[in-house]
């Protein structure tokens, strides 16, 4: 049994929790800008994009500290590896608390992507999702798989929504998940190689400057 | 052909339908003027009460419907709320 979550390169070290808080602050302006625009509108899934931004950017700070938890007594190797299987029992908390915050995340995304008013909907996306992941062998293989299948039900419906509009609004966004959606991919073999961990990062990275300026974009009108 | 309204887009007209009559009206000119059935009208009506976006004033059998301040804001920030609806599919 493969008990590896993922590894990253020794040189890597650093870099990607720096990353990893960028990512958190960027999708922490979403969620307070959803907000915001809730504040203003009143329209609940305005509420709710924010919610599930939130959850997304808590599981960043997660990660960034399960980094530094638990690669750092790994600091000097060529390769340092987070597994579920042989870690002290804290450092296993850390990693279900950020599965349990990233899936939440993007199941409140999907649920959005339905526009129906029906909470079961939500709990039967989220429940299917924690469950897949935590009776798996391979759990840190299955986050990442069902993460990546949810990302793409979210990109298809950026997708449809950007052909619907024709005014070219939704297109930063739409690339932003296309790209988050390709990075969680390459997350898929980081158990197996450390270089997709790398490469998801740099990939993310792109994605969540993409959803920067669109926000940018936005706040300035 | 014009394109369907979204939600937002009939919020914001029936705001501006109100705020161009110096902030009040009657029901029966927003209804000529949002191009809206009746129901669709009192429907949207009820929810911008329930919003604060506008207030209701009954006398005897006449109703006056007043563009509140959350109104008028949610008008001086629509582009705004427009842009990012669309760009997070959410209009």
């Amino acid at each position: 049994m493969v008990s590896s979550f993922y590894s990253l390169p020794g040189w890597f070290f650093g870099y990607d929790i720096a990353l990893e808080l960028i990512f958190g602050v960027i999708t922490a302006l979403v969620a307070f800008f959803s907000w915001k625009i809730y504040g203003l509108c009143k329209e609940r899934h305005c509420r709710l994009l924010g919610f599930a931004f939130v959850s997304i950017s808590i599981s960043y700070f997660l990660l960034a500290f399960l980094n530094l938890l638990a690669a750092s007594s790994q600091v000097g190797g060529t390769l340092i590896t987070i597994s579920l299987k042989n870690v002290i029992v804290p450092s296993s908390i850390w990693i279900y608390a950020y599965i349990f915050f990233f899936l939440f995340g993007l199941s409140m995304l999907t649920y959005l992507t339905f526009k129906v008013r029906d909470q079961r909907l939500f709990v039967l996306i989220v429940s299917l999702s924690m469950v897949v992941v935590i009776f798996s062998k391979q759990a840190g293989v299955a986050f990442n798989f069902v993460a990546a299948v949810l990302l793409f039900y979210v990109l298809l419906f950026y997708v449809d929504s950007y052909k619907k509009s024709k005014r070219g609004k939704g297109v930063l966004v739409m690339l932003a998940f296309l790209l988050l959606f390709f990075a969680r991919i390459s997350f898929v073999f980081a158990y197996l190689n450390p270089l997709p961990y790398v490469a998801d990062h740099i990939i993310e990275l792109i994605a969540y400057g993409l959803l920067l300026l669109s926000l940018v974009s936005t706040a300035r009108k | 052909m014009n394109r369907k309204r979204t939600r937002l887009e009939i919020i914001r007209d029936i705001l501006v339908i109100i705020r161009e009559k110096s902030g009040k009206i009657k029901p029966t000119h927003i209804l000529y003027k949002s191009n809206l059935s009746h129901n669709m009208m009192e429907g949207y009506l009820n929810e911008l009460i329930t919003k604060d976006f506008i207030s209701e004033q009954k006398k005897e059998r006449s109703r006056t419907y007043f563009i509140t301040d959350k109104g008028n804001r949610f008008l001086e920030k629509y582009d705004m709320i427009s842009s990012f609806t669309e760009s997070f599919g959410l209009g």
